[in-house]
């Protein structure tokens, strides 16, 4: 039974995102496919003045708006470990589905690991993160972000094939993403590998530097 | 003394100190030095006697800090002096530095000392062009102050791009031209730059003595530049 992680950064709350994926339609073409799991990570943004935790409002809104408690038969439990790393769980085992959403997470590997597909927000380090764990990779641009350099990276990695990409406007109405996420699951979607990086070469050029700054 | 003889001396007189800055700048511009040929692997911890002993890297926020670490995550700094600095407010950076100094007091192996800096936020976004200007003014004597209380200068400066980037390294040149620093500057551009350097990265190419970029694209396009795939 496939996991789906869904990662949307952690400063802004990628509120598009998170408006398609909250949603009954979505979660239903889900389970269709026998997705049995779905990690969200919904964003991290707490207001600096009123210290509200402007993510989590959101989320917890949009499952309201969505009543997919009640359509879902969603039990809810919550753990609330501390502000930064609680996850709420909703379980329903009429239809053998499991939501498990948090506001971001320091160890973030270990759900990529636990994924069978990644959809992700455009951010580097969040792309990065999935591609070297070698995980099938959905990027979802944020169209709404004042400098678009987050579609100029998707595109270029979409262009070499390690992931497959769209904007985040061309999803409402349509079943991209679903359609994308099953194509990466039945593998008619394959990607190139995600080359291994030499980071030894950073400390190495610390060094040379150092042994310069006399 | 005829008046030719004196307008010579007055002439000179005035463009004597003009010579002697642009030969200063001459001398510790990165762009006129000669390249580095060295094609081995060096690791910090043998190369640390008798050379620079400190490095300050700068966290700028969100995306830039998690890049960071990320390019950090394979070095061993636990031979040199470390300085963190972060911008005023951006708590979630600091948890990320100190996490990368609690690993090292974990291993247990004898590790140099770190410190924490905390720098003025040069703008903030949305703010109006006069207030921006009051506090760019701001964050610069801010800067200086806080330079002038660390027990020493660092010997190398390692930078990602965010907009604090650049005041604090043409803070550190300036130093460097006075003489009361030699801090290398290495600059690694964010991967999110795949056609065109950023702005702290136009600004910072002529100061930097290392300018890393992670899209072969920008390597072709500018001289300096070095290129080494992705490194975060």
């Amino acid at each position: 039974m496939p996991t789906v992680l869904i990662t949307t950064g952690a400063t802004v709350t990628f509120r598009s995102l998170l408006d398609y994926v909250v949603s009954p339609e979505f979660i239903e073409n889900l389970s269709k496919f026998k997705v049995s799991r779905l990690k969200l990570q919904y964003g991290n943004e707490i207001n600096p003045t009123t210290n509200e935790h402007v993510s989590r409002d959101y989320f917890e809104r949009l499952v309201k708006q969505s009543e997919i408690v009640s359509k879902f038969q969603l039990d809810i439990s919550t753990d609330r470990k501390s502000d930064t790393d609680g996850s709420i769980t909703y379980s329903s085992t009429k239809y053998d589905f499991v939501l498990e959403a948090f506001p971001f997470s320091m160890d973030i590997d270990s759900h990529i690991r636990s994924a069978d597909v990644v959809i992700s927000h455009a951010g580097t380090g969040s792309i990065i993160d999935a591609l070297k764990l070698h995980k099938k990779l959905v990027v979802i641009v944020n169209d709404a972000l004042m400098d678009n350099h987050q579609a100029e990276i998707a595109n270029e990695f979409a262009k070499l094939n390690y992931c497959v990409s769209h904007n985040v406007n061309e999803l409402f109405g349509t079943e991209k993403l679903i359609n994308s996420v099953r194509s990466l699951l039945d593998g008619s979607i394959q990607l190139t590998e995600f080359p291994a990086n030499k980071k030894e070469i950073v400390e190495s050029i610390i060094a040379e530097e150092l042994q310069k700054a006399v | 003394m005829d008046y030719e003889t004196k307008l010579v001396f007055q002439v000179g007189l005035l463009l004597l100190p003009i010579f002697v800055v642009a030969l200063r700048v001459l001398a510790i511009l990165p762009s006129v030095g000669l390249g580095s040929s060295n094609k081995d692997l060096k690791s910090i911890s043998d190369i640390t006697s008798g050379t620079g002993s400190s490095i300050m890297v700068l966290l700028g926020s969100g995306g830039h800090t998690g890049e960071m670490m990320r390019i950090l995550s394979n070095v061993d700094l636990s031979s040199v002096r470390r300085t963190w600095v972060v911008s005023s407010g951006d708590s979630s950076s600091l948890v990320r530095a100190k996490e990368f100094e609690d690993k090292y007091q974990q291993n247990g192996k004898t590790c140099k000392s770190s410190e924490y800096l905390t720098l003025y936020r040069a703008r903030k976004v949305g703010e109006s062009l006069l207030s921006s200007l009051n506090s760019t003014v701001r964050s610069f004597v801010d800067t200086v102050n806080q330079l002038r209380k660390l027990p020493e200068l660092p010997s190398v400066l390692l930078l990602n791009g965010p907009g604090t980037s650049v005041p604090l390294a043409y803070i550190l040149f300036g130093m460097k031209f006075f003489g009361l620093c030699n801090t290398r500057i290495i600059y690694i551009e964010s991967l999110a730059r795949v056609n065109k350097l950023s702005l702290s990265g136009l600004l910072l190419l002529p100061i930097s003595d290392r300018f890393i970029v992670q899209w072969e694209q920008l390597y072709h396009k500018y001289k300096r530049a070095e290129y080494y795939g992705i490194l975060i």
